[in-house]
């Protein structure tokens, strides 16, 4: 009787997990993507390789008491996505990629390191070479990515599933929530002519977006009376 | 005899303080940037369908994380100054649902469109993870305190959004001249670009809280005009000594 009496009393005194808020940030970036391999004058052509490099703008929760732009310069690469098909109606276009590209997010120090730089015409001296010569913090798997755009209003988007799984800095990111997105807006290239003017040669579009996790689990206290309520 | 003669100067040298920190996140061409606590809402709009109801009027409030330049001697992180927009009368024309092979994509253009950047203080905008129910009395009232810093107005808005599955996602894209606060004299009256991701799907799992339409992360481009200051032969000179 005692026994069990203890027992149900540890139960009561027990959290019970619930999910206190909504996806969030992880980290916000923007910079420019390209294509790399080209193969031929088609857009994402099958086998031509998407490419994003650019800086982090802002971090979320998870990563703020660790990012310090006053120390270090912070920078991201999303590479390794090969077009496996695309589809097109007029001026859309939706393209496909295979799994297993990256996402990273590097620190590199502004006291010795080497500022990022695009260049033009990318891969080149410095693209994507002076954004992932820093330390890398953290990286992940990205699966199922798709890209569309509208040549027409010169603009288009990509997301895929990114999973956080390796970095030092994955440490402050709970097993749990490792699974997310990578999300992505992109404009600059429309039917009638060049890139935007702010788009170094050679680069496709401007990007904005962010790499995005579920929302850490948190506990929360019950009384005795809610734990037997669940049983009844 | 002094003269006060024009000169063009780059952009990049008319910080009028000293530079943040944040001249190294800045790269090419971002002038100003948003990520995580921006958030827009319409009058008329399905959330389930991606539809905005032609005569819908679109508004974004917001909080700015990254100043280039030629701000960079403003701090989004500054304990006493919370740094706001406020984006508004964007009237929908309707949404169109095109498929494109197991992509869908929804179109909508807007018409008009202002946008303000405010300096207020205290820090009392809501941000990502307390987004009020609208309608609310803090929005957009705490995005819209303290002085204009920047506004002007919008063209060409359009937003897309695509589903290809479990994907969704989307896009907004349009034009922005600066028309007044009291650091327009910084951008000059040039046109550049306002765009950025859009997300559309709802909290829990997506980025969107209910009652809004979805989650912008975007920025504002460096205009290619140069704004003109006042100088003076000395220090003409004195750039070709």
């Amino acid at each position: 009787m005692k026994r069990k009496a203890l027992l149900l009393i540890f139960t009561a005194c027990l959290a019970f997990a619930t999910r206190a808020g909504a996806d969030q940030l992880l980290f916000g970036f923007t910079g420019f993507d390209y294509q790399d391999p080209n193969l031929d004058g088609t857009y994402l052509d099958v086998g031509e390789g998407y490419n994003v490099i650019g800086f982090v703008t802002g971090v979320g929760l998870l990563l703020d008491p660790y990012f310090d732009d006053t120390v270090n310069q912070y920078t991201i690469q999303i590479h390794n996505l090969t077009v496996t098909s695309r589809t097109s109606l007029g001026s859309l276009l939706a393209v496909n990629f295979a799994n297993g590209g990256r996402a990273s997010y590097f620190a590199d120090p502004l006291l010795g390191g080497t500022n990022a730089t695009y260049g033009i015409n990318p891969p080149n001296a410095t693209a994507p070479s002076t954004f992932i010569d820093g330390s890398m913090r953290i990286t992940g798997s990205v699966d199922n990515f798709v890209l569309t755009y509208n040549f027409s209003t010169n603009q288009g988007s990509f997301s895929g599933n990114m999973t956080v799984d390796g970095g030092p800095d994955a440490d402050y990111v709970p097993a749990e929530v490792r699974s997310g997105w990578v999300l992505g807006g992109l404009s600059g290239n429309g039917l009638s002519g060049p890139p935007n003017a702010t788009v170094p040669t050679g680069y496709d579009h401007q990007v904005s977006g962010e790499c995005r996790h579920p929302d850490v689990t948190s506990a929360t206290h019950a009384t005795w009376g809610a734990v037997k309520a669940l049983y009844r | 005899m002094k003269k006060i003669i024009g000169v063009a100067a780059a952009a990049a040298l008319l910080a009028t303080g000293a530079a943040t920190s944040a001249f190294a996140q800045c790269g090419t061409g971002v002038m100003i940037k948003f990520d995580a606590d921006a958030f827009a809402y319409e009058t008329s709009y399905v959330n389930a369908t991606y539809h905005s109801n032609p005569g819908s009027v679109l508004s974004m409030v917001g909080i700015v994380d990254l100043f280039c330049a030629p701000f960079l001697d403003l701090d989004p992180s500054d304990p006493t100054t919370e740094y706001t927009f406020y984006i508004t009368n964007l009237t929908s024309a309707g949404t169109t649902a095109i498929p494109v092979g197991p992509t869908t994509f929804y179109e909508t253009d807007y018409s008009g469109g202002t946008w303000e950047i405010h300096a207020g203080s205290p820090r009392n905008a809501p941000n990502a993870g307390g987004m009020p129910a609208l309608p609310s009395a803090l929005v957009p009232a705490n995005f819209t305190d303290g002085p204009v810093i920047l506004s002007g107005t919008l063209s060409g808005f359009h937003v897309e959004v695509t589903t290809t599955g479990a994907n969704i996602n989307g896009s907004f894209n349009s034009t922005y001249v600066t028309t007044g606060g009291t650091l327009a004299g910084r951008v000059g009256s040039g046109s550049a670009s306002f765009a950025g991701n859009w997300c559309p799907t709802m909290q829990p799992t997506g980025c969107t809280p209910a009652t809004y339409s979805a989650h912008p992360n975007g920025k504002w481009d460096t205009p290619g005009t140069t704004p003109t200051l006042p100088s003076s032969w000395g220090r003409m000179k004195m750039l070709y000594r």
